[in-house]
Formats: structure tokens, sequence, C-alpha cells
């Protein structure tokens, strides 16, 4: 044993450059800064900038083609983006929560969530690094669910899949809305107090997109109030005259 | 010599011999997928014994079987997990260099991959003795490269 750590020490310190280039090329942000903490020769292949233009590139397609001719380095380029995410996303974590009583929250808020990470271009896999973890608030990772399906186009099984991975696809939100009733032949009919109980994997596969589109359009028309909770539906504190449950 | 090496390709076998002194039986097809064996081939001949001086008897068996596959074109994302399934990290570098040295490009790609895999969350520690590496570092650029790297991926807790 001793003779083969020997022979794969001076094997891969003699390997040709392209073959360890090879595996550092193939390897994630975090690996590639562990290879390149480990001697002054790996440091110096790691830091490359080839390796980082393309990470930026996989990363951030439309970033990389908007930003080339003003980057000083390729790796600074991709921390200063991933840190700006993270405080982005970290931002938006601490603004629910805040606004949140009872562990719900009103849809204005929920929206204005949204927006802050829609307004900040999160890609694919910044939503699942910095939203899908199943210690946050699973409110947050519902924008982040939301974000895939309305902006990205990411729904059905890919979603599911990763949502699986994160370990939040069994996670649940309540959504509840209040309907004013409606004035028909000089009546106005009862008002009704809707809600649905789902896990985020149900709504990356919901056909009909209906819990989505009651968020999306929050307080309009007869909807008089939206509201967003991580509790069950037990616990309603409105009073109310209908209490319906969806399908 | 040629056009009878042809039409007998698809039954040919080599032999081939590890550094351990072992030999071993592989299509002529599946040799062709190694391109440092097929150099030796049409160096020495495909009668002869192809000597191997940098590949064992431990993991030419296993080469064998991945190029095996190759030749049917049966290798699915399934086939190459159970491939790599109950290897440990050593016994896949070990496969990764042999793979190298036979120049056989798709298991090379393959295990590059599998190994960049593996590597994913590991420590410094861990990768430092994966690959063999010294540590070159001064105690106070360790730590600056340590702290750098805690800025850049907070939150995220080291391996082991």
């Amino acid at each position: 044993m001793c003779k083969d750590q020997v022979d794969s020490i001076s094997f891969f310190s003699s390997l040709p450059e392209d073959i360890t280039f090879k595996i550092a090329s193939l390897l994630q942000d975090r690996d590639l800064c562990a290879l390149g903490s480990c001697s002054k020769f790996w440091r110096q292949l790691c830091f490359s900038d080839s390796i980082w233009h393309s990470l930026v590139t996989n990363r951030w397609p439309l970033l990389h083609s908007s930003l080339s001719p003003y980057v000083k380095t390729w790796r600074r380029l991709y921390f200063e983006r991933h840190i700006e995410l993270g405080i982005r996303a970290g931002s938006v974590e601490r603004f629910m929560k805040a606004c949140s009583r009872n562990e719900s929250l009103e849809v204005g808020d929920y929206l204005q969530a949204f927006e802050t990470i829609n307004g900040a271009m999160f890609g694919y896999e910044d939503i699942q690094r910095f939203l899908f973890k199943p210690q946050m608030n699973v409110l947050l990772n519902l924008v982040g669910v939301h974000y895939c399906i309305a902006i990205l186009g990411i729904r059905g099984d890919d979603l599911v899949d990763v949502l699986r991975t994160c370990q939040i696809s069994n996670r649940h939100v309540c959504v509840k809305w209040w309907k004013l009733g409606r004035w028909v032949y000089g009546y106005r009919g009862r008002d009704e107090l809707l809600f649905r109980w789902v896990s985020l994997g149900d709504l990356a596969t919901e056909e009909d997109g209906s819990v989505l589109g009651v968020l999306r359009r929050g307080t309009i028309h007869e909807v008089l109030r939206v509201q967003i909770s991580a509790v069950g539906h037990k616990s309603i504190p409105w009073s109310y005259q209908v209490t319906q449950r969806l399908e | 010599m040629a056009q009878e090496a042809s039409s007998s390709t698809s039954s040919k076998t080599i032999s081939l011999k590890t550094g351990d002194g072992e030999i071993f039986e592989i299509e002529a097809s599946a040799a062709k997928q190694m391109k440092t064996v097929q150099r030796l081939i049409d160096d020495l001949g495909d009668d002869i014994t192809i000597p191997l001086h940098n590949v064992f008897s431990k993991e030419l068996p296993k080469i064998i079987e991945y190029y095996k596959k190759d030749i049917t074109g049966e290798i699915t994302k399934d086939f190459e997990a159970e491939f790599v399934k109950d290897l440990n990290d050593d016994e896949v570098k070990v496969l990764f260099l042999a793979a190298n040295y036979l120049d056989a490009n798709k298991l090379f790609e393959f295990l590059s991959q599998n190994i960049a895999d593996r590597l994913e969350s590991k420590s410094v520690e861990y990768v430092r003795k994966y690959f063999g590496v010294e540590n070159d570092f001064t105690p106070e650029e360790e730590s600056k490269l340590r702290e750098e790297r805690a800025w850049s991926f907070r939150g995220i807790k080291e391996d082991e």
C-alpha cells in the first residue's frame, strides 16, 4: 500500500497538464476552490481564467454575453455575482420573516419578494442553491418554485426531481383567498373563503396552475385578500360564512 | 495479412499481459477502443501477447468489462452507475490512471466526471490526500485561503 501511495504521488505530479486540467474543468465552484487550496501548483491551475469563464457561461448564459468586454477576471466576476445573489436571497428571507404574522404572509408582500428575485434575474442553479434549502422558510421555497414555473419555464417532472433532491418536495403551504360574493340579479351572493393545502411537489406538476394563478393575480376584482401560510388549514383565523375546500 | 485480419476481426481476440504478469483476452474490436493497445498491435502484430507495463490485474478486467459492453452499444447511464457503484475512491483513481495510460477515451471521460462528482463538497484535506498532493503553503497562506473560501461560500459547512 505504501508503494502504491508513493506511485500515485509521483504519477499525479508527473501527469500531463491537460489531464489534471480535465478534472479541474469538471469540478463545481466550491470543489475547484478546494483543489486550488491544495498546493501552489494547483492554485495556479484552479485560478486559471478559462475554467472560470466556462463556469460563468454555464451558470449565467445571459449575463456572460452582456458583460464580456468589462470583465477583469472571470473568477472575480463569478464570485461577485454569486455573493450578490446570496445577499439578495438573504434579504428576501428577512423581508418575508418581518412581514409575516403567525407564519402567514399577505400576497402583496409575497409578490414583492417574488419581484425582488425576478429583478435580480436569478438562474436555475441560483434558485436551487439559495431558495431551495430545507432549513429555510417554506414560503421562500415557494417563491423559488413559482419563479421556476412562471419565469424560467421549468415545471413537471424535471422540477419535481430537483425538489426531491433538495428535500423540499413534500413541504406544504396553505393558500387562502377570500372572494366577495358577486352581484347576480340584484342579489349579492355569499362571500367565500377558499383554500388549498398543497405540497411544493404537487405545485410543480399542477395541470391547471390554479394556485399559482391565485398568487399571481393577488387581490384583484372580487378577491379581497390572499394569504399564504406555512401552517395547515385547521387553524383558519378569519371569520367566514362559507368554507370551501377545493379539490 | 491485413486482409486476413479484417475478415476475422469480429472473432479475433488479443492477449494482454499486465504489469504483474497476468494474461487477459480481449476482442480485437474492443482493443481498438484503447489507442495505446491498438498502437502496440500495429507495431508488434496481433498474434503476440501485448505487454501493458502500467496496468495491473486488479483493474484490467474491469476495463475489459466496460469495453465489452461498449462494442455491443449497450452502455447506458444505469450500466455506468452500476459499474462504479461498489468502487471506492482509490479504486476509481487507479482505473482512471489506467484508462489514461491505455488512451481509452470513452472510459477516461466517464471516469473523469465520476471523480469530479466524488470530490463534491469534500474538504481540502481530503482532496489533497486523494491526489497525493504535498502542501507547500505556509500556515498564513493556508488560513488566508480558508477565509477566502468561507467568504465565498457562506453558510455551507465543510465536509468532515
